[in-house]
């Protein structure tokens, strides 16, 4: 605890050149970084330039275009499915905020294929990114992408299903086998989602 | 709490319900510790703040004068109000009180009525005329669980701290001259609610937590004076089985006795 | 008056026997204003002191930040939530909304006071918003809004000013980003008394009304200090314009002194958070 810096809102911590930069918890203003939340200052020099950061005992994060978000599935119709997003980029929030994924977005490959109820079920949990804004107040999102699609899952019967392959899920009970747009996990994000 | 929080919680509690533990180290029939605090409102008559582990409850008492009704004119009035301000949780939006803040000032009232918490004759100054209106408001400062037992604390311990003036009526010109001779309210009994949750049928948890009232499909309360039952209320929700609520109300009895001790303590 | 539905209510026209001690309530604003003539106020302080402060942080635990602060008499407690969806909104907006409820306990003043949010809660609400909003970093929950509550436990005097002290310090609690912290102190304008952080019944003699044209009123300022930024000033009253730069140099001292015991708060609060997760 000694040797650390603890700041408070609007305290100038240093000022802006081509060494450092602004992090999380900060604020430029007129070539000064500010802090922006009560905490320790944090000097993150692994790479060139040192970002100055503030480490806070919490976060106010919403979900933003491009963010890979935690979601749960909660209706699904012939051509898009409604969810609720519970997480943003492995940090877990408070409220939840609600999102659509429609059938276009669900995959690269044809697309004029897809049947919305063979790719997900309520109940679902999936990884998706976060589509630029379109629309004002619905997150759209996608899982276009291999390491994104659905990661828990329970069978009809109520029972957790493990995948099989990209398109399968096998019931760990009845071994029944489901279709699911499955995430192809890698092994980094699955200790994290595995919290 | 998403769901999916909600789901792991709920395999955390299981495991440590097997170990007969809860999560914050308490036993499973265990209540929090709870600290009292009086007069501390000066603008108010008669207050009291009580903390129930997280959970915060302030009761503030305001006297007025006003006319009895015409159907019980030798009484006055004892109005019990809850509120839970959009503050103290999360999912209160603010706005018109929510149906639980109603249920519980409903419920408040009722076993105040039934259980004759005070002689509302004592709050008569002249028949017809003029009678002592109280009006007790309950804020719930911090929702976290049994809110209920912390409102029947702060509403008897503030009921014991109001001092009412002397008050002289004229009939015949409508005067009221007021004396500064302060006198205490007589309470006729102490009610302390218990209330438990049922978590999978099978675990009964004393006092829980709001994350415990989350995951419990149904929860109860039981009010007693430590010899008398006032009130048994299990709206609907999981069952539950004969001894359970026979233990139940054997806690409900000793927690009586220990919060009566914590309210003698404060005088 | 419309009858509520929702609450257990009593007769209509109740007085407060209170009321009836009137001789009471008159000789105490006279002795005020004898005392206050040869500069001494009824408690005891200086004119130029302010009242004790009392800050806690972390109260309300439901709460993603929270603050209680306790000046003299008056008690709020302020809350603060997550960004939520603002429900029914059509247009998107850059900046996300601060929602504010501003509350007096019905028990928190002499005369009691009504459920419903009356004329001056509104106003104090809307005066509550705008001192607040220029200090978070809005943008950074753009079309959200954060709920921001404040419920007076007690008044006492000087409640807008305490209210937004304790906002700044729940937002902070909260981890809401911020440009800076913010602070509020009052005064009191007594013919040519300057009393520092009136009281409930010092603020009633100084905004009384007489016949002579004399200076009396209160003034209240919202500051954030390391940005040396105004966000709100406002004033009731009577008095000589001539004397307005003396009174917010006055504020703006007060509100250093504020800011110094509310940035201890402050740190105290991290190392608390910090030393705790250390011990874990």
């Amino acid at each position: 605890m000694e040797n650390k810096i603890i700041c408070v809102p609007g305290q100038r911590l240093c000022q802006v050149d081509a060494t450092h930069t602004q992090g999380k918890g900060t604020y430029k203003r007129q070539d000064y970084i500010y802090s922006s939340v009560a905490g320790i200052v944090n000097v993150d020099d692994s790479n060139k330039i040192s970002v100055i950061e503030v480490l806070s005992k919490d976060k106010t994060i919403v979900p933003a275009p491009g963010d890979i978000v935690t979601a749960m599935v909660t209706t699904i119709n012939q051509d898009m499915c409604k969810c609720l997003i519970t997480s943003v980029c492995g940090h877990e929030l408070n409220e939840t905020y609600r999102s659509s994924l429609r059938k276009q977005d669900v995959r690269t490959k044809e697309i004029d294929k897809i049947d919305m109820l063979q790719c997900f079920r309520p109940g679902d949990i999936i990884l998706a990114r976060i589509l630029p804004m379109t629309e004002a107040h619905t997150f759209k999102l996608t899982t276009a992408e291999n390491e994104l699609g659905v990661v828990i899952a329970c069978s009809e019967y109520g029972f957790p299903m493990i995948p099989i392959s990209w398109t399968e899920m096998q019931c760990t009970k009845t071994n029944v086998i489901e279709t699911r747009k499955v995430a192809k996990i890698v092994q980094e994000k699955k200790t994290a989602e595995n919290v | 709490m998403n769901s999916i929080k909600l789901n792991i919680q709920e395999t955390y509690i299981k495991e440590y319900l097997a170990l007969q533990k809860r999560s914050d180290g308490r036993g499973l029939t265990g209540f929090r510790d709870a600290s009292l605090n009086i007069n501390s409102i000066h603008t108010a008559d008669g207050s009291s703040v009580i903390k129930i582990g997280n959970t915060a409850v302030v009761c503030g008492i305001k006297a007025e004068l006003g006319i009895p009704k015409a159907e019980s004119p030798d009484v006055g009035y004892l109005l019990v109000n809850v509120e839970l301000p959009s503050l103290c949780y999360k999912k209160i939006r603010p706005g018109i009180p929510c149906d639980e803040a109603m249920e519980t000032t409903s419920f408040l009232n009722e076993v105040c009525n039934n259980c004759k918490i005070l002689d509302l004759q004592q709050l008569c100054i002249c028949v017809d005329k003029l009678v002592w209106i109280l009006s007790c408001d309950i804020y719930c400062l911090n929702y976290d669980g049994s809110v209920l037992d912390a409102c029947f604390v702060a509403l008897l311990s503030a009921l014991q701290t109001v001092k009412l003036p002397e008050v002289k009526y004229d009939k015949e010109t409508d005067e009221i001259n007021v004396i500064e001779d302060y006198k205490f309210l007589k309470l006729n009994c102490l009610p302390v609610a218990s209330t438990f949750g049922v978590f999978n049928d099978k675990y009964i948890l004393a006092d829980p937590t709001e994350e415990e009232e989350q995951l419990c499909i149904s929860k109860f309360s039981v009010v007693t004076d430590g010899n008398l039952l006032f009130s048994l209320h299990k709206p609907g929700g999981n069952y539950i089985k004969d001894n359970q609520i026979q233990n139940c109300v054997k806690y409900a009895k000793i927690r009586a006795k220990t919060v009566h001790e914590l309210i003698k303590s404060v005088q | 008056m419309p009858t509520n539905l929702y609450r257990f209510q009593g007769p209509e026209g109740t007085i407060p026997y209170q009321h009836y001690l009137i001789d009471k309530n008159n000789t105490k604003l006279t002795k005020i204003a004898t005392a206050l003539m040869k500069n001494e106020r009824c408690d005891g302080r200086d004119i130029s002191a302010h009242r004790n402060l009392c800050i806690k942080t972390g109260i309300v635990t439901q709460a993603k930040g929270s603050a209680y602060v306790e000046k003299g008499h008056t008690k709020l407690l302020c809350s603060v939530f997550d960004p939520k969806e603002v429900p029914n909104k059509v247009e998107y907006a850059k900046t996300g909304e601060l929602q504010c409820e501003f509350k007096f306990a019905t028990f928190s003043c002499r005369q009691r006071r009504n459920y419903t949010r009356d004329s001056e809660e509104r106003q104090l609400c809307n005066e509550f918003r705008r001192a607040i909003e220029p200090a978070v970093c809005r943008g950074e929950f753009a079309n959200f809004e954060i709920q921001v509550n404040v419920l007076v436990l007690e008044n006492d005097g000087s409640v807008l000013s305490t209210a937004i002290t304790a906002a700044g310090l729940a937002l902070m609690d909260g981890c809401i980003p911020m440009y800076d912290m913010i602070v509020a102190s009052s005064l009191g304008i007594f013919k040519n008394t300057i009393l520092v952080d009136p009281t409930y019944d010092e603020e009633t003699l100084c905004l009384s009304w007489t016949e002579d044209e004399e200076n009396r009123g209160t003034v209240m300022l919202a500051y954030m200090v390391s940005l040396e930024q105004i966000t709100e000033f406002s004033q009731n009253g009577s008095m000589d314009i001539n004397m307005f730069p003396e009174y917010v140099q006055l504020l703006i001292d007060q509100n250093c002194k504020i800011n110094k015991l509310v940035q201890s708060a402050a740190i105290t609060d991290v190392i608390g958070h910090f030393e705790s997760q250390t011990t874990d």
